[in-house]
């Protein structure tokens, strides 16, 4: 008789191998089972082009916690994090603003532009790391469920309601702004110069189907402010050797414990008899049993593919049709023969280590989404650039480049149809390569290859659902308690013995770990095996 | 020089309900207006020889029954219908759909076009029935008042208990609530409703006021206030309202005052966080030792002061308030009865798609004008035939969006080009309009800020949305009272918030009685 596992995993993204690297940790028998040849889901690096490793999907690592790092000693396993200490916006005509890690640099810098913003531009970041450190209160623990009448859950909501007791009525303010207003708005509190409002407002709608003016996007600036590498707050970083070196050590770690790894193994669906998950059947109709089953799939894929309509009521079927998915960025990767040259003014290459944001001011990003709302990629999109190969030579041939450029906004649902994207792709990279040129006038020559990624392709290539980088779109109303529907949000499923571990549930998406660990956690609480 | 108990600054309906409330207290109430009418922004006027409107707003649906009952604005000559106004819904090709206030009837008239539509407003409104109680607590109470310098067990228990009450929805409405809330209308309508000019005349009411299109997130919260505070129809409009308020307020002893402007509010001598009186315009001295200003939060605080009078934290706060105006004002004289889309109604509602309506907000973003706005129409000489000639109308447009800080400046030129737009618009609805105009005033959002005082032509004193209700217009002022001892504000940019509905004067007044 075939083995049985304690538990299965269905999808080796990093928050799959995470969950899988904890209740190894913990004694249990766990078999991973991934679709692809690779593991590690949107967190992959690929030679596309020889000689040239490209970070296909995701591209830096930020909000990764810490704790996980030390719990699971990834370090030993290869997690190494190149920090990247600025982020460069070019300007027509203009040596264009850079910021540095050091403040007093960047400070200098945004002085040319408005010297009322270049003061209060430490004042700014020191109210927004004041609240991200709540923030952090939030996503490091399970989400409490606040239609339960539980004593625990309205013990766990009370403590959440003491955060705020520290805040003083100033602070409390600011963040009922900063979870409400937009972007826009609420940079406009503070700063004048809309070349310094353009690349800061962008963080606020990265991933998501918003504008830089819609309400609700000016939380989402925290998550600049929540990038924590290492305990160090603010950072961002590579991983050496792309975003795939992070699902790497997170894949060896998990095989230390004992996980058990299967690639290129596509679960077709769970086996629930009974109501209960024994088991998942693979694509070519072999099955395997286990106690528990864990999915690290969206939530879109995990009701309505992997349990099937069949097997959850009418109710349940109608919320997770409403979560919304809707994908609404592409990336566009390049192949370099040289380094391209952003900035004349600029000496040395130093200012392009970081990201370089083509975002010359806010009207020009809101303008790329009024594009997007009426179903056409936009023209001049926003395009955040990084060539990784400079602070990581190992990604390219010497004196060659990788050029990773996530793009916003493309739409999944174009108004052709989304199916229509394949034809649409090369179009969409042509607007991506005329918009760099616009700043790197002999752009064109130094291409060797272009990888074209668009919201179908992540969906048929990397299982996300509409192309949704999350998982699932980040607005209030898909997060907490309602990730992904209310009464599961705690990993569970209504599918006995079938949990979620993914992007699509509490706190989100990202290079996070998150998910992984706390759904891991949770089982292990539940002492569901 | 005089002196009185209180000093109301501004005639407009939430201004007199202040003062009235206070004099029939036994206190000692002058009100001052700048214009030579009472009303404020629910005053009638004459616009073109003959023809004269009912207000600058429409929509007097949401005026709270209890000022009604309690100011007896019913012994005053006010008629009031215990129902919602039927409002007509118009799409581009012809069709409309009679939003009746009746929710059967309106259910019948949507059925008419989709079957499965009229059953979705059945349950829209059952949802609305459900949740009404909670929104509309919060119309009719001042707003909760946290604490938050001195957060206590206590007072997180109040605040859990507050949780409770919304729990008391039942798990499934409580839930649904906190789900659409943050929601954007078109994602929580298109969620319910197949019909695209339906979906978009619902909409409508939610967009007024605010700097959003039905694409903007958090857009449904102003959708469900509005839905649930409308419950009411006034015989005559906004100018009825005034009529009746303005005789209450004479009958309680109230001493108004028009074309008597307030230049600025005097501090005490001895402490300069407490309020002196008023000097006006001319330098006449009123004395008080209470001031409930009804002006806008931008007015009281940064005008009718000094600069660096008063605190920093509030100067900034209230300088921090937003409040761009993206409304204009056409009012068309007409020789004939008008129809749209081949019915008379009194009150009707544009907007045709979603994507129409994103796409008319859309320029406001890039200080431009859309040259398809979305219309707000009443005709107000349907219920009252003495504002037009026999046989002829007054049709009463507000048009959004029309951005206060247009880039090409509001010349007559621009003005000229609003009016053509907007009788492009119903054109569409009334052919053959254009014969029929006998004159048309253009009000553009700096008109509106130069003739009603509204900081930057917002017709709220302020913009709905989340940040800007409950704590309106900032934490600090959000009780009425405000860091200046004796300063209290009972206008539309207090709790809960603009529209005509009374209620923010009359929770001064309680906040001043206490």
């Amino acid at each position: 008789m075939a083995k049985k596992y304690d538990a299965i995993i269905i999808g080796g993204g990093h928050n799959g191998l995470i969950c899988a690297a904890y209740l190894a940790k913990a004694g249990k028998d766990v078999l991973v089972l991934e679709k692809r040849h690779i593991v590690g889901g949107a967190a992959v690096t690929e030679e596309i082009y020889p000689g040239f490793k490209f970070s296909v999907c995701s591209y830096v690592v930020s909000l990764f916690r810490p704790h996980i790092v030390r719990e699971l000693n990834l370090a030993q396993h290869g997690y190494d994090i190149i920090p990247m200490d600025s982020s460069f916006q070019p300007l027509h005509n203009d040596v264009g603003l850079c910021r540095w890690g050091d403040g007093a640099r960047s400070r200098r810098e945004i002085a040319r532009f408005s010297k009322h913003d270049s003061e209060v531009y430490g004042e700014f970041g020191k109210v927004m790391t004041h609240m991200a450190r709540l923030a952090k209160e939030v996503i490091d623990h399970p989400a409490p469920d606040v239609a339960s009448i539980n004593p625990k859950e309205l013990a766990s909501l009370l403590r959440m309601g003491k955060v705020f007791k520290n805040l003083g009525p100033e602070m409390l303010q600011m963040n009922t702004k900063l979870l409400t207003m937009s972007s826009a708005d609420f940079l406009d509190l503070w700063f004048e110069s809309e070349v310094l409002k353009g690349p800061m407002a962008v963080s606020g709608v990265i991933g998501t189907f918003l504008g830089v003016r819609s309400p609700g996007t000016a939380y989402v600036l925290l998550h600049h402010y929540m990038g924590e590498l290492d305990g160090a707050f603010r950072s961002w970083g590579f991983s050496k050797g792309g975003t795939g070196g992070v699902s790497d050590a997170c894949a060896s770690a998990a095989r230390s414990y004992g996980v058990e790894i299967r690639t290129e193994v596509a679960v077709s669906h769970v086996k629930i008899v009974n109501g209960k998950a024994k088991g998942v059947v693979l694509a070519n109709g072999d099955e395997i049993e286990s106690k528990i089953v864990i999915s690290n799939l969206d939530p879109n894929r995990t009701y309505l593919k992997m349990i099937g309509e069949n097997n959850l009521d009418a109710d349940i079927t109608t919320e997770i049709k409403r979560f919304k998915m809707r994908g609404s960025s592409g990336k566009v990767n390049f192949a370099l023969s040289g380094l391209p040259q952003f900035c004349k003014g600029r000496e040395g290459d130093e200012y392009m280590r970081g990201d370089i944001a083509i975002v010359p001011n806010v009207d020009y990003l809101e303008k790329a989404y009024d594009q997007a709302k009426y179903g056409e990629f936009s023209e001049r999109p926003f395009i955040n650039i990084v060539i990784p190969s400079l602070t990581d030579p190992t990604l390219a041939p010497p004196g060659k480049h990788v050029m990773s450029c996530f793009v916003q906004y493309a739409p999944f649902d174009i108004k052709e149809g989304p199916e229509h994207w394949p034809q649409l792709s090369e179009k969409f990279g042509d607007a991506v390569q005329a918009t760099i040129k616009e700043y790197v006038p002999d752009f064109d020559s130094l291409v060797l290859h272009r990888q074209v990624v668009t919201p179908w392709d992540m969906q048929e290539t990397f299982g996300l659902t509409e192309g949704n980088i999350f998982q699932g779109e980040l607005t209030l109303e898909q997060l907490l308690f309602q990730r992904p529907i209310a009464g599961y949000a705690k990993y569970k499923t209504p599918i006995d013995g079938l949990w979620m571990c993914g992007s699509g549930t509490h706190p989100g998406g990202g290079i996070m770990g998150s998910g992984g660990e706390l759904s891991a956690k949770t089982i292990l609480n539940d002492k569901a095996i | 020089m005089s002196k009185v108990d209180v000093i109301v600054i501004g005639g407009g309906h939430n201004g007199l309900t202040t003062a009235t409330m206070l004099a029939k207290k036994g206190k000692s109430v002058v009100l001052l207006e700048k214009r030579n009418i009472l009303g404020g922004i629910a005053a009638g006027e004459e616009f073109h020889p003959g023809y004269s409107t009912s207000g600058l707003l429409h929509d007097t649906s949401a005026v709270r029954s209890n000022v009604i009952k309690e100011l007896g604005l019913e012994g005053h000559g006010l008629v009031v219908k215990n129902t919602r106004p039927t409002v007509s819904i118009l799409a581009d090709d012809g069709r409309s759909i009679e939003l009746n206030g009746d929710t059967a009837t309106a259910a019948q008239n949507i059925a008419k076009i989709s079957e499965k539509d009229g059953k979705a407003y059945t349950d829209y409104r059952a949802f609305l029935d459900k949740i009404s109680k909670v929104i509309n607590d919060l119309f009719d109470n001042p707003p909760p008042g946290i604490d938050v310098e001195n957060l206590t067990m206590s007072s997180l228990v109040m605040l859990a208990k507050k949780g409770l009450a919304l729990k008391g929805l039942g798990k499934k409405t409580m839930l649904e609530l906190l789900k659409v809330t943050p929601m954007c209308l078109n994602d929580f309508l298109s969620e319910k409703f197949e019909t695209e000019f339906l979906k978009a005349g619902i909409a409508g009411p939610a967009i007024y006021g605010t700097y959003a299109g039905p694409w903007s997130a958090y857009s449904t919260v102003n959708l469900l206030i509005w839905e649930c505070a409308a419950r009411n129809t006034i015989i005559g409009g906004p100018q009825a309202l005034v009529e009746a308020l303005e005789k209450a307020a004479k009958q309680a002893g109230v001493t108004i005052r028009t074309e008597a402007e307030v230049e600025k509010i005097l501090l005490d001598d001895n402490d300069d966080e407490k309020v002196k009186g008023v000097r006006l315009k001319g330098g006449e001295v009123i004395e008080a030792t209470t001031i409930a200003a009804s002006c806008t939060p931008k007015i009281t605080f940064l005008e009718l002061f000094d600069p660096f009078e008063i605190d920093y934290d509030l100067d900034y706060w209230i300088d921090k308030v937003r409040s761009r105006g993206t409304t204009a004002k056409v009012n068309i004289a007409l020789n004939k009865q008008l129809e749209l889309n081949g019915a008379a109604v009194e009150f009707a509602r544009t907007g045709n798609t979603f994507d129409e309506m994103e796409k008319s907000f859309d320029p406001v973003k890039y200080r431009e004008i859309t040259t398809a706005p979305i219309l707000d129409i009443h005709v107000p000489s349907m219920s009252n035939a003495g504002l037009a000639p026999s046989g002829h109308s007054v049709v009463s447009v507000l048009v959004h969006h029309a951005p206060y800080n247009f880039e090409a400046g509001w010349s007559e030129e621009e003005k000229s080009k609003l009016k053509d737009s907007v009788l492009k618009q119903l054109e569409k609805y009334s052919p053959g309009i254009y014969d029929a105009v006998e004159g048309v005033e253009v009000l553009s959002p700096l008109d509106l800020e130069s003739r009603y005082s509204l900081t930057e032509g917002h017709i709220y004193h302020g913009e709905h949305f989340v940040d800007q209700l409950v704590t309106r217009p900032i934490p600090s002022c959000a009780q009425y009272d405000t860091p200046i001892k004796g300063l209290y504000l009972c206008g539309s940019g207090s709790h809960p918030g603009g529209g005509i509905t009374c209620a923010p004067g009359s929770f001064a007044a309680k906040a001043i009685l206490k």
